[in-house]
């Protein structure tokens, strides 16, 4: 008997052994939810409310209700289940011990925390702040001790991080919310071991031939389709630790509109029915898996564009440094757990923010390292010096957008880990590009997301679209899924308005969603008939916003509603316009290309006519125009386009690390050179806009799809300053990367103010200047 | 005493000639023979009196009429160049001491008078094969060993044994599911029953199985779904077999078995349909019905059909195997 309880103890410790183990740094949530250790506790963050909420699992009751800063974001559980949350309206962090309802202490960072992550030995608390309390145009890394809660050191991460993820005791991954990808930190010192993955690499497989013309003309049938990831939210570890998630989008970058206009953006398929190769939506909702340990990047793009592929050769399409053709064949370039390669830190630059672009200080190089680029497309990144090359100023249509190039900028889109692989198995992970099973459920904004204790399926929380899509985490197809082979979704679950959070319990069997704007938990569970379903709906908050723009922000950001969107289209306001500003993306639309604009702060209402052109003199035509003619909607009403004008007049200007109660000398300075030299005399004024049209010399008459000089007689519509520190790229085609490039364009002239005679350094004062606004 | 068989025999193939022979065998040793009796002989036989069948331009120095083709020599004519050989004398120069057939009385009626017994015996029976039986109910015997190794689907596999007892044998196995799932296992296997040709064993085996992709990448056919096997595995049965006494012939067997596998990586099958614990366990019963074809003492070829019932859901309910090889003796 004896040997017989020794046999099944070794057995089953061998099997135990055996078994999946879990990474300590994997958690179960995402966003604004999160689980004590124990799952006793649900807590979620309500920014509306500036409150953190406390239910009982067991009971689904709240028991508690925490003050905390102001706009709370995300929320994470330390080992010894303190709680610790992102204030991103106050630059700070509460803490708050478990039993204790209430803030334990406060800890100031950087501006507009969001990410947060605790490490596994508890001595560190990782916080990802939207810009530095110095630079807006960088963000950064923020690691606190736990114990004294004082921040240990501080990196610079690039433009807009959100999400972290910690891979093991000594990484960590931060996403680029507007750029779409990842950084990799080194814990141990907060060096920056990675910048990017190949993503880019990848996504422009399908890129337009050398000369960067585009086929078609506008029309859709034989255009290459080129992808931008954007709206990089979240990033989670899968249980192994063996796998990375990336919540975003993929907005098109080839023409998304016919030449006569009045086409929806969606008119090919819609938001998460289309895909990125030549039949997609205009923003394509993604889940982008990432390979952890291994020099490999894991996408199944290429598979899906494998045809376009195909049309693009016969255009004699395809980039240099791109494969577009091979069957089969993976850009692997990459990884999070790869070192850098050589060459990548100049391509860092170029590829980095705008911030990066002014530490590196040397005015001119920017614009040498452009000019070298003219005329020749896509410049892939090449030029790679450190003062930010690889950038056309803005005559070609290409490689203008925020802060990179959209190419390659640390890798050449191949196999660079030196595996010898073609990496070409690429069954073990979902479709990248998240299509609904469902064609009357579109799933649209992925912002959260999280893999369940076994590793076996992944739940992606779609704010846009109020639903959780579940899929499996390690493959893309079988018998449970779609039967064509479409969609590795699995399950899509509607829950309530405005999800932005996801927490898993370690038993499986249940899941909470929070739904901001309904101020809402839902909770997930199997129903007898086999499927997940909403099974309880808490209400945990009251709205405190006035009923015209809480309606205005369900519509914003709803691309449900058939007024605001077709079912093909799937796509809301807020899918360009992430986070009610700007996904730093440019459109190319009819009359040329056009870099979306942020709304928040920018007071729009009175600053009629609306868009870059000036072409819709009142708020009615202009909500004709983008919400049935591209959006394909069936129409608003009155009250309904009142309520959405409301919100968006009603959204705070993005936090800006520049402005304070007083102005500093250097922006003093800049402050007298706006005026003094002509700035003012167009942006004028509270908004900073006369309202009227200005031909600065902007216009970009070559390249790919021009500006038509003919719908614009008198040049643009003038733009509001407000807030214009975090709204990068510039210009209405975004071609300029930072304030100081778009003035340093000028300088010398008397086009865009009188900079004739400005110094460098008068240059600096007045870029200061401009961020405070 | 003779068989009515060989009693039979003898009359199917009895002739004159017999009786006629019985004659010259009464000639003393060594006399030319130059009976006049009907001779059946070879054409070139000794010359003879008696009425001759044979071929055209036989040789003959019979006084007797002769029947025999145009232009034959005729009786009495000088022998014929070639026929007279030295040692050979002319046969009108030899003495007749024979009776005139005229005188001699005639033959007996009936039956011709047995010629003397010979002892007739059987063709003695193939002694008794010395086949072995790898699959089964049949082990190899004490000492003996075999090794087999079958290709088919979903597996292929080599496999080891030997006899450590009369009945009781032990081995090795190495199965795999091309590269998708490989196992190895000890087996044993024991005849505790045989009636004449009929043998009853229990057998069983324990292993461990490497799979070449993690189960949560799996589904239909994959190599968990195709097996039914998981990280440990073991099965405990029973087989019948049918070997002849005589070793030879065809060897079938059937054999039915548990499986039960211990699954180390489970996954959770439905969303949110809860953690699975560490180890999960599957239950499958096995079906196998094959035959051996013994080739000699030291070969045979195996052939097998199989039905697994798979008792996990992820699982195919049902599959179906094959698998075809030889196996060696030594």
């Amino acid at each position: 008997m004896k040997i017989s309880k020794v046999t099944l103890a070794a057995v089953l410790a061998v099997a135990v052994g055996c078994g999946q183990r879990t990474a300590a740094t994997y958690t179960g949530s995402s966003g604004s939810l999160a689980l004590s250790r124990d799952d006793a506790f649900l807590y979620a963050v309500d920014s509306d409310n500036d409150l953190l909420v406390v239910l009982e699992t067991e009971t689904d009751s709240v028991v508690a209700k925490v003050t905390v800063g102001r706009a709370p974001e995300r929320v994470a559980v330390g080992p010894d289940d303190t709680l610790y949350v992102s204030n991103r309206g106050n630059r700070s962090i509460s803490v708050i011990r478990r039993g204790v309802w209430s803030e334990h202490a406060r800890i100031p960072v950087g501006v507009e925390p969001v990410g947060l992550a605790v490490s596994a030995d508890n001595r560190r608390l990782y916080v990802v702040n939207s810009t530095s309390l110095t630079n807006s145009e960088v963000g950064t890394l923020t690691a606190i001790d736990t114990q004294t809660l004082q921040p240990v050191w501080d990196v610079d991460v690039g433009q807009e991080p959100r999400g972290i993820s910690l891979l093991d005791g000594e990484r960590a991954v931060i996403s680029l919310y507007k750029r779409g990808d990842l950084v990799t930190v080194d814990l141990t010192n907060g060096a920056i071991l990675q910048r990017g993955t190949g993503l880019h690499s990848k996504l422009d497989s399908n890129a337009p031939n050398p000369d960067g013309e585009f086929f078609g003309g506008g029309s859709s049938f034989f255009s290459p389709r080129r992808q931008h990831p954007r709206g990089f939210s979240d990033v989670v570890l899968a249980p192994a630790g063996d796998r990375l998630f990336g919540t975003m989008q993929f907005n098109r970058e080839d023409p998304v509109d016919g030449d006569t206009g009045g086409t929806s953006y969606g008119d090919e398929g819609g938001g998460g029915e289309g895909d990125p190769c030549d039949r997609g939506s205009v923003a394509n909702p993604a889940l982008v898996a990432f390979e952890v340990g291994h020099s490999r990047f894991s996408s199944d793009l290429d598979d899906e564009c494998q045809n376009d592929n195909d049309d693009d050769d016969d255009h004699g399409g395809g980039e240099p440094g791109f494969d577009a053709g091979t069957p089969g064949e993976e850009f692997d370039a990459g990884t999070p757990g790869e070192e850098f390669d050589a060459g990548t830190p100049g391509e860092e630059l170029d590829a980095g923010t705008p911030g990066e672009e002014l530490d590196a200080g040397t005015p001119g190089e920017e614009l040498d390292a452009g000019s070298g680029q003219e005329p020749g497309g896509p410049d892939a990144g090449s030029g790679g010096g450190g003062g930010g090359g690889g950038h056309d100023d803005d005559d070609d249509g290409h490689d203008d957008d925020d802060d990179d190039d959209g190419h390659d900028d640390d890798d050449d889109g191949h196999d660079d880990d030196d595996d010898g692989k073609d990496n070409d198995d690429d069954d073990d992970h979902p479709r990248t590009v998240l299509r609904s099973p469902i064609p009357s459920t579109p799933v649209q904004g992925p912002v959260a997301a999280a893999v369940d204790p076994t590793g076996s399926w992944v739940y992606v929380v779609n704010h846009a679209t109020g639903n959780v899509a579940v899929m499996p985490a390690y493959r893309k197809n079988g018998q449970d899924l779609d039967p064509m082979g479409q969609s590795s979704i699995r399950e899509v679950v509607m829950v309530g308005k405005g999800p932005n959070g996801i927490a898993l319990t370690r038993d499986g069997k249940k899941a909470y969603v929070y739904n901001s704007f309904d101020h809402t938990v839902s909770r997930l569970t199997r129903s007898a008939s086999g499927h997940v379903e909403e099974s309880l709906t808490v209400k945990v908050a009251e709205d405190v916003l006035p009923p015209d723009v809480v309606m205005g922000r369900k519509l914003f950001f709803d691309a449900m509603d058939s007024r605001m969107t077709s079912a093909g289209t799937g796509i809301a306001c807020g899918t360009c316009h992430l986070e009610g500003r700007d996904d730093g993306h440019r459109w190319s639309l009819t009359g040329g290309v056009r870099e979306t604009p942020s709304l928040a702060g920018r007071k729009m209402i009175p600053t009629a006519p609306y868009h870059y052109d000036g072409e819709f003199s009142d708020i009615q035509s202009f909500l004709h125009d983008t919400v049935e003619m591209r959006m394909g909607g069936s129409g608003v009403s009155d009250l309904v386009a009142a309520q959405v004008l409301q919100f968006i007049d009603a959204q705070p200007a993005a936090d800006n690390p520049h402005r304070g109660p007083v102005l500093s000398d250097a922006a003093q300075r800049g402050a007298e050179l706006f005026d003094t030299q002509g700035c003012s005399q167009c942006h004028s004024g509270e908004l900073f806009t006369d309202n009227t049209f200005a031909d600065v010399g902007t216009l970009r008459l070559e390249g790919e799809n021009p500006d038509l000089p003919s719908r614009l007689p008198n040049g643009f519509n003038v733009p509001s300053l407000l807030g214009v520190g975090r709204t990068a790229p510039y210009l209405h085609d975004g071609s300029a990367k930072t304030l100081r490039h778009r003035l340093e364009r000028d300088l010398g002239t008397t086009r865009h103010g009188d900079l004739v005679g400005v110094t460098p350094a008068q240059l600096d004062d007045l870029v200061v200047y401009l961020k405070t606004l | 005493m003779r068989s009515p068989l060989s009693i039979a025999l003898a009359v199917l193939f009895a002739a004159p000639g017999p009786a006629v022979a019985q004659e010259d065998w009464a000639l003393p040793a060594g006399t030319p023979s130059s009976s006049a009796a009907p001779q059946q002989g070879p054409p070139d036989a000794a010359s003879s009196a008696a009425p001759q069948q044979g071929p055209p331009g036989a040789p003959s120095s019979s006084a007797a009429p002769q029947e025999g083709p145009p232009g034959a020599p005729s009786p009495g004519a000088a022998p014929r160049e070639g026929w007279d050989l030295p040692g050979f004398p002319d046969r009108s120069q030899q003495p007749s001491s024979l009776p005139d057939p005229a005188d001699l009385p005639p033959p007996p009626l009936g039956l011709p008078p047995e010629p003397e017994e010979r002892p007739w015996t059987p063709p003695p029976p193939p002694p008794p094969l010395k086949s072995f039986s790898l699959l089964g109910g049949r082990t190899l015997g004490a000492g003996r060993s075999a090794v087999a190794l079958t290709a088919g689907f979903p597996y292929a596999q080599l496999r080891y044994a030997r006899g450590f007892l009369p009945r009781l044998d032990a081995g090795v196995s190495v199965r795999t599911f091309y590269g998708l799932m490989t196992e190895g296992s000890l087996e044993v296997r024991w005849e505790f029953q045989r009636w004449g040709p009929i043998s009853l064993a229990l057998n069983g085996s324990a292993g461990g199985a490497f799979f070449l992709r993690p189960a949560r990448t799996e589904t239909q056919w994959g190599a968990r779904w195709v097996t039914g096997r998981r990280h440990l595995n073991a099965e405990a049965g029973g087989a019948i077999s049918l070997v002849p006494d005589d070793g030879r012939g065809l060897h079938p067997f059937l054999e039915v078995r548990y499986l039960m596998a211990l699954d180390l990586e489970p996954t959770q099958t439905d969303p949110l349909g809860g953690t699975p614990p560490p180890v999960e366990v599957g239950n499958n019963t096995l079906f196998k019905l094959g035959v051996e074809v013994p080739l000699g003492e030291r070969w045979n070829l195996l052939l097998a059909l199989g039905m697994d019932l798979h008792g996990r859901r992820e699982d195919s309910r049902v599959f179906f195997n094959f698998a075809l090889g030889m196996a060696g003796s030594f």
